[in-house]
């Protein structure tokens, strides 16, 4: 009877030690969602209602599409050299292959504020050529191509040559064995390279803050930013966060959904 | 068909020669084993053949045709793997199909072709199947299905069995050889397992240390291995180091002495009086002279020191003078060894295969 006590009283310690970590985690996100749908009526008292979603100024959304169309075409471009890249990587042994490795580790240790500093140093002469959108992809491409290039090595790591020899002792010729066995073989891997940075771009602050002056290109977060600095922290500024937000979590489920967990381990808890 | 002439390949990994000068040989039509332990170079063999591994000296050849330099998808070879290398994203048929496509075969030809292949390797009705559904087995066959319906010159397999169990490999290995015996395809198996390999092959290349021991018939081999090396890989042998001691230049039979073992045996030409040499005997080559017969002079006297009753054979340890020598008793006398510790017990050797030096 004692022992089934202090088991009881154990579980819920543990229990209420677990709810406690996760409302943390969760708080700010909550808060936010409660204050995005905090109306406050005329005679000073507040009610839940999706008033703030209606006040959100017109010009935000033009933002969203814009960092939509960075996102995806950065993408793109990272996947078109991303994947043979990662392929040379890990198929070809050349001298100072460890030492690139190592290289491309240390990338993640610069810290934000250098790093979009150093693009925005690199492809300044981008901007005044393209005035702008392409600058703005050359330094996101740049970016983001580490992340497409070590999900794709994990990708290709975990891919027998035995598909790709056998295709090619079948007969098959290295373009026809690379688009119908090898890309398909690794299409999931690289499906996870395309969400982190899917979800990593469209939410970028620091470049797209440092970015605005020379190409008067203003994406989401950086107009969140902005109306925060312009209004205070107001109902609809916390609108449009849960609006990003939500945009960013139903890619991520659309993903789980259609690929699974399996080329995120590492990534994601699971 | 083809014939296939690996002339004199290496191949080395910074230090280690994974092969060695290895020259190997098929015939049109012919059934080539390279036997050998893992890590002998048969594979990286096999490989260079294939064109899958860039040999580093050495030349290639298709009949006349040098291929050294060519890719695998231009010397028209079917290649099965150890590992299943179906493409999981495809069902059966278009795994056979993709390989019907990249040998440009016609549209209305391919259906023909597909049955053709599922009959031989009895798959019919698999078609649809995705190879995650196959079994082990069942998957290695619709490999050889693959490979056979874009009729390459040549079938290279590269322990195609290892990853099956025994009943089945069994079953397989002969499939194997009728697919071979009727297509009249050269080929050459890779593998590790001796018994595999005497049953299917036409001719076995023995390799060891990346270097080709011994080319020959499983007969030849089992008969007559002409390393330390075959004679202790093929079968089961004991060996006997010692000295030659005077050889009888008419009848060519001499006699090798060790410590209290006295051997006489037809000698093979180019070995000379004093030559450290090592007598190989088969368990089944030694006999027990019955207590009731009289004992020859060379005679070997030894005490029995264990006794293993295997069913069709009983295994003695007979220690004699120090050597503890193997003899397996076939006849009904195999039931009146099996409790015979401490006995002595005289040995005559029926054959015995001489080779130069002392194996390790």
């Amino acid at each position: 009877m004692k022992a089934a006590r202090a088991e009881t009283a154990k579980q819920f310690a543990f229990y209420g030690y677990v709810m406690v970590i996760s409302g943390l985690l969760l708080l700010p996100f909550i808060v936010t969602l409660l204050r995005s749908l905090t109306v406050t009526l005329p005679d000073g008292r507040t009610t839940l209602g999706f008033r703030p979603y209606l006040d959100i100024i017109g010009a935000f959304w033009p933002k969203v599409y814009l960092s939509l169309s960075i996102s995806i075409t950065t993408i793109l471009i990272d996947t078109a050299i991303g994947i043979p890249a990662a392929y040379a990587l890990v198929r070809y042994n050349f001298r100072g292959k460890k030492t690139l490795y190592t290289l491309l580790n240390g990338v993640w240790y610069v810290p934000g504020i250098c790093y979009a500093l150093s693009l925005i140093l690199a492809y300044y002469f981008l901007y005044k050529w393209f005035l702008g959108y392409w600058g703005f992809i050359a330094a996101y491409t740049a970016g983001f191509l580490l992340l497409m290039i070590m999900t794709c090595i994990v990708a290709f790591r975990y891919l027998d040559p035995c598909y790709e020899e056998s295709a090619s002792c079948l007969g098959a010729g290295r373009l026809t064995t690379f688009f119908k066995v090898t890309l398909p073989l690794i299409g999931p891997g690289v499906s996870a390279g395309i969400l982190l940075i899917f979800v990593l771009a469209f939410n970028e602050f620091i470049t797209a803050l440092l970015l605005n002056p020379p190409t008067r290109l203003m994406t989401a977060p950086v107009r969140v930013y902005a109306d925060i600095r312009n209004y205070g922290v107001r109902e609809f500024i916390a609108a449009e966060a849960v609006i990003l937000q939500l945009i960013s979590l139903a890619v991520v489920i659309v993903y789980l959904k259609l690929v699974g967990t399996k080329y995120l381990r590492g990534v994601i808890l699971v | 068909m083809t014939r296939i002439v690996a002339k004199d390949v290496s191949k080395f990994y910074g230090e280690t020669k994974a092969v060695y000068r290895a020259h190997l040989e098929a015939k049109d039509s012919e059934f080539v084993t390279i036997l050998g332990p893992s890590g002998c170079g048969k594979s990286t063999t096999l490989r260079i053949i294939a064109g899958l591994i860039r040999a580093d000296e050495g030349r290639v050849y298709f009949d006349d045709k040098d291929v050294t330099h060519l890719p695998p998808n231009r010397r028209n070879i079917g290649f099965v793997f150890q590992r299943v290398a179906l493409f999981p994203h495809m069902n059966v048929r278009r795994n056979i199909v993709f390989g019907l496509k990249a040998r440009h075969v016609p549209g209305r030809e391919i259906d023909r072709r597909i049955k053709e292949v599922l009959a031989i390797v009895h798959m019919e009705g698999f078609e649809n199947r995705s190879p995650s559904q196959l079994s082990g087995g069942q998957a290695q066959r619709i490999e050889i299905a693959r490979v056979l319906a874009t009729n390459p010159d040549v079938l290279l397999f590269d322990e195609p069995l290892s990853n099956i169990d025994a009943k089945l490999r069994d079953e397989l290995k002969f499939e194997i050889r009728k697919i071979q015996r009727e297509t009249g395809k050269t080929m050459i198996y890779v593998t590790h397992d001796q018994g595999e390999a005497f049953a299917i092959s036409d001719r076995i290349y023995v390799m060891s240390q990346g270097i080709v021991e011994q080319v020959g018939t499983p007969t030849e081999l089992y008969l007559d291995p002409s390393t330390p090396f075959v004679a202790s890989f093929i079968g089961q042998n004991n060996f006997i180091t010692g000295k030659l001691e005077k050889i009888d230049s008419a009848s060519g039979v001499g006699t090798i002495l060790t410590d209290g073992i006295e051997i006489r045996t037809q000698i093979p030409d180019g070995f000379a009086s004093g030559d450290k040499v090592t007598a190989c005997v088969r368990p089944e080559d030694i006999e027990i002279i019955p207590e009731t017969q009289p004992k020859p002079e060379e005679a070997t006297k030894g005490t029995i020191i264990e006794s293993i009753f295997m069913g069709n054979a009983t295994r003695l340890h007979v220690d004699a003078h120090g050597t503890v020598l193997k003899v397996d008793l076939r006849g009904p006398e195999r039931f009146s060894y099996l409790n015979v510790k401490g006995k002595e017990v005289f040995l005559s050797m029926k054959k015995c295969t001489v080779i130069k030096g002392h194996q390790a």
